[in-house]
């Protein structure tokens, strides 16, 4: 045993130099957020009433599928606050630790590196128990910190023992998915596949606890994202959801260090099929060849989208129900229109973010290929640099314009066939159609990036966070409007519940075109770095 | 006929100067290398070729068309192989070669299936299972196989065994004969002494030397071995003789060319029993080049 772990010492120290400006980031991101939001729960629910009120509309079904199950009473204020940050809290560190430990396995093993390392004399499992102690160390300090950071503030409501728990639910959910991610590296060849699979993982569990949460209890307990809200932390405090955590990850775990113990390196599990010699014709076109490269990516985010659609529409019927038997309930409704139609504009709202995500994804593969030096041959031949951009834009676009269509038929037939009224087919496809200016605003921000600033084109990626904390935290935080109104979501027009206005959407799609052109002509007259 | 010309060509990167003042002319029908050490501005001459770079200053034209604003059109012709060739991992290699040739326009799939021959290449993997030099050859094979008159190769063989050194060396000639340009740039000197009718060598972004190899030969010194009757006294002092050595009778020293006439003169006055020249190798020329170079610029 310690020859295979031989030199690991070594290793530890330069791999958590090679990442900790990134976990820093994330650490400050995760503990600074969740502290501000803690910190402005007491102010919005300062007495019983407005938590029985509180309690009322969580227990809704629409947002138990979202959020997770509520609480009997909310007598501690922090049992408001977990019950809307734990869940995402915990996908949020799970992403930070999918990111890092398919850096630290398979992307470091695709480029060679571990290969160098493996040449010396350096054991056979050293340099992923190197890995997985840095990721075991960033959970650590995470909980740590937050815990310290949480506790130390003395927010009324927040029992220390809660604080210790909340924090050491979100690191042990982080560690079993960094966990799961080292798990799946074995069975793919690149840590694309590797991140994809796990964050197909984490989708899937989510929806499996969507469903579970609703109506069949069981799935919820396949699911570690059910088994956060079992804790009842800051209320009963449980501590068995962390001992589930945990012995899962000691289990996926010990399987991934077999696994690499047993695996050649550069080799995948999962079979490669032998390929096609030639090309087929529709590889040979270049939008052909781009849609090709990304279809795995473009397939796993329709699935995904459409099946959250799906969920949510199934539970349509009981939103409704639940909002005929609570007459209170009306009272809060503030917006115009209908139980249904409200929660529509708001599910198409997220939606919204969500489908942004493929199309920045995609798009952003054109500079990718270039760091990657792959466009060097492509220019090489007879392509332009118009007819390149060309072939990226059209799958972005594409996936602007189709996945809301998509989505609009997925929510409304679904939700159709649970509930006798659902609103007009064309009211849901008009909720969800109106987003598609935005996107492609924040599709001509990215053209911009990569015609001017290429280095800094993953940027973009601010749009979709800062849009989703307006929407997610927006009200929480009491943000006031301007700032507010610098999330690009915020200009789109509510419909149906209010008149479409077409000039609002025209004077997106404007912009968008005035980005893009200005984006090419960057893009035109810049060197290509390889 | 010029079929490739750069003239007076600068580029900068931010303050660093990579190039200053390339010019070169290929005219048609030649093999042309481009020699130089490890960072001296190869590959960014061919990436301002190839229409990938804008020059800072200057003109590079190819086909009497700008290689800038007339990349796209200009490739329709010509065929480009790098050192590294990077290439889609999901795609199988002989996906990766029918669309880079798809992309110049039709193309034959007799050739094409030949130079896959000829290199014996196995386009059924995926190209992330390929090594170096079967990457290197997609790239040779969608060169070779496409309708081109002008071939810019930046370091084309870096990667390939003995073998296939050969098979490309041999579709060069082929190339040649068939009345296309080629600019080849390589470490493996060897392999353009064998190939260039010209050479031009570059460094520090500046092109110091030019011209065919025996031009270039005739700025440099040949390598003389000597026997003679009687000891050839004050050899050592005639001017045009460097690094002379004896050993059992042998004198072994470099000469300049252009004083060849009077060391010849001199030598036939002690006897001469044996007398062999070695031309200097292109390695000689190079090294010495640096040599002298990095001494004047140490002095
Ligand atoms: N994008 C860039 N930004 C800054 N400097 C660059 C860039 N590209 C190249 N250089 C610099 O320009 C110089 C010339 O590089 P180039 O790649 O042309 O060398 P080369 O002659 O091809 O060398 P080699 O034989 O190693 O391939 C190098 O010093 C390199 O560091
Ligand atoms: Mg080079």
């Amino acid at each position: 045993m310690r020859k295979q772990i031989k030199g690991t010492r070594i290793l530890f120290p330069i791999l958590l130099r090679q990442h900790r400006l990134r976990l820093l980031l994330w650490l400050a991101g995760l503990v600074l957020v969740t502290c501000f939001v803690a910190y402005a729960y007491p102010e919005m629910y300062p007495d019983q009433a407005s938590r029985e009120a509180y309690s009322i509309t969580m227990e809704n079904p629409a947002m138990i599928a979202m959020l997770g199950i509520g609480y009997e009473h909310y007598q501690e204020i922090g049992s408001l606050f977990a019950l809307e940050m734990l869940l995402f809290s915990a996908i949020a560190v799970a992403v930070m630790n999918i990111l890092l430990m398919s850096k630290l396995t398979r992307d470091d093993e695709e480029n060679g590196i571990l290969e160098l390392v493996q040449s010396r004399s350096v054991g056979r499992l050293s340099y992923l128990t190197a890995s997985f102690m840095v990721m075991l160390s960033v959970n650590i300090l995470f909980v740590i910190l937050l815990a310290a950071a949480m506790g130390s503030m003395q927010i009324e409501g927040f029992g220390f023992t809660g604080v210790v728990l909340y924090s050491g639910l979100l690191g042990s959910f982080g560690l079993l998915f960094g966990t799961m991610t080292a798990f799946f590296a074995h069975f793919v060849t690149s840590s694309r596949g590797t991140s994809v699979l796990s964050f197909a993982a984490l989708f899937f569990f989510y929806l499996l606890r969507a469903v579970g949460d609703v109506n069949v209890v069981f799935l919820s307990w396949i699911s570690p994202l059910g088994w956060l809200s079992r804790a009842y932390v800051f209320v009963e405090n449980n501590v068995f959801p962390i001992g589930l955590l945990l012995v899962s990850s000691l289990g996926l775990g010990t399987l991934a260090f077999i696994l690499q113990s047993k695996r050649d390196i550069g080799d995948g599990l999962l079979p490669e099929r032998a390929g096609s010699v030639h090309a087929s014709a529709f590889l040979k076109t270049k939008v052909g060849l781009v849609m090709r490269l990304q279809k795995t990516m473009i397939f796993m985010w329709t699935i995904g989208i459409l099946l959250l659609n799906i969920v949510f529409a199934l539970i349509l019927g009981d939103l409704e129900a639940f909002f005929l038997e609570n007459e209170a309930m009306q009272a809060f409704l503030t917006g115009e229109g209908s139980v249904m139609e409200q929660f529509i504009i708001l599910l198409m709202g997220i939606m919204a973010l969500f489908i942004t995500a493929p199309v920045i994804i995609s798009f952003l593969r054109l500079r990718g290929e270039e760091k990657a030096n792959r466009t060097e041959l492509v220019f090489s031949r007879a392509v332009s640099r118009m007819q390149l951009l060309k072939a990226y834009l059209i799958p972005s676009i594409l996936i602007a314009v189709l996945l809301p269509i998509l989505q609009a038929v997925a929510l409304w037939s679904a939700g159709a066939a649970v509930s006798e009224d659902m609103m007009s087919f064309s009211d849901v496809l008009g909720a969800s159609m109106v987003y598609i200016p935005a996107l492609l605003l924040v599709l001509g921000m990215a053209v911009l990036f990569i015609g001017w600033l290429p280095r800094a084109a993953s940027l973009v990626w601010l749009f979709l966070v800062y849009g989703f904390i307006v929407i997610y935290l927006g009200d929480i935080l009491e943000l006031p409007d301007w700032v507010r109104s610098l999330s690009i979501y915020e200009h789109v027009p509510v419909y149906p519940s209010e008149e479409l206005s077409y000039a609002a959407l025209l004077i997106l799609c404007g912009i968008s075109v005035f980005l893009l052109f200005i984006g090419a002509m960057g893009y035109k007259r810049r060197d290509i770095e390889g | 006929m010029t079929v490739l010309q750069l003239d007076r060509v600068t580029k900068k990167f931010g303050d660093f100067q990579a190039l200053d003042q390339v010019s070169m002319e290929l005219n048609k029908g030649e093999i042309y290398g481009f020699i130089g050490p490890n960072g001296a501005g190869k590959s960014t001459t061919i990436r301002i070729l190839l229409g990938m770079l804008k020059a800072t200053d200057g003109r590079a034209t190819i086909f009497g068309k700008d290689a800038w604003k007339d990349a796209a059109e200009i490739h329709k012709r010509c065929a480009y192989v790098p050192g590294d060739v990077y290439v889609w991992p999901n795609l199988t290699g002989g996906e990766v070669i029918d669309v880079l040739l798809k992309m110049n326009g039709s193309y034959s799939e007799k050739k094409r299936d030949e130079w896959v021959e000829r290199f014996q290449f196995d386009p059924t993997k995926k190209a992330r299972s390929y090594s170096k030099g079967n990457r290197q050859k997609i790239a040779l094979i969608a060169a070779f196989a496409s309708e081109a008159d002008l071939f810019i190769l930046d370091e084309p063989t870096s990667g390939l065994d003995p073998l296939m050194e050969h098979t490309f060396q041999q579709g060069l000639r082929e190339v040649k004969e068939a009345g296309k340009t080629v600019l080849l740039s390589s470490h493996i000197l060897s392999e353009v002494e064998k190939l260039c009718d010209r050479v031009a060598i570059i460094r520090k972004g500046k092109i110091i030397e030019r011209g065919t190899l025996n031009d270039l030969r005739h700025l440099t010194r040949m390598q003389m071995q000597v026997e003679t009757r009687e000891s050839p006294e004050g050899l050592a002092k005639l001017s045009g003789v460097h690094q002379l050595e004896e050993e059992r009778g042998q004198f072994t020293f470099q000469a300049d060319t252009d004083h060849m006439e009077e060391i010849i003169d001199y030598l036939n006055k002690y006897g001469v029993r044996k007398m062999e020249s070695t031309p200097p190798t292109l390695e000689d020329l190079f090294m010495r080049h640096y040599e002298e170079r990095s001494s004047e610029e140490n002095a």
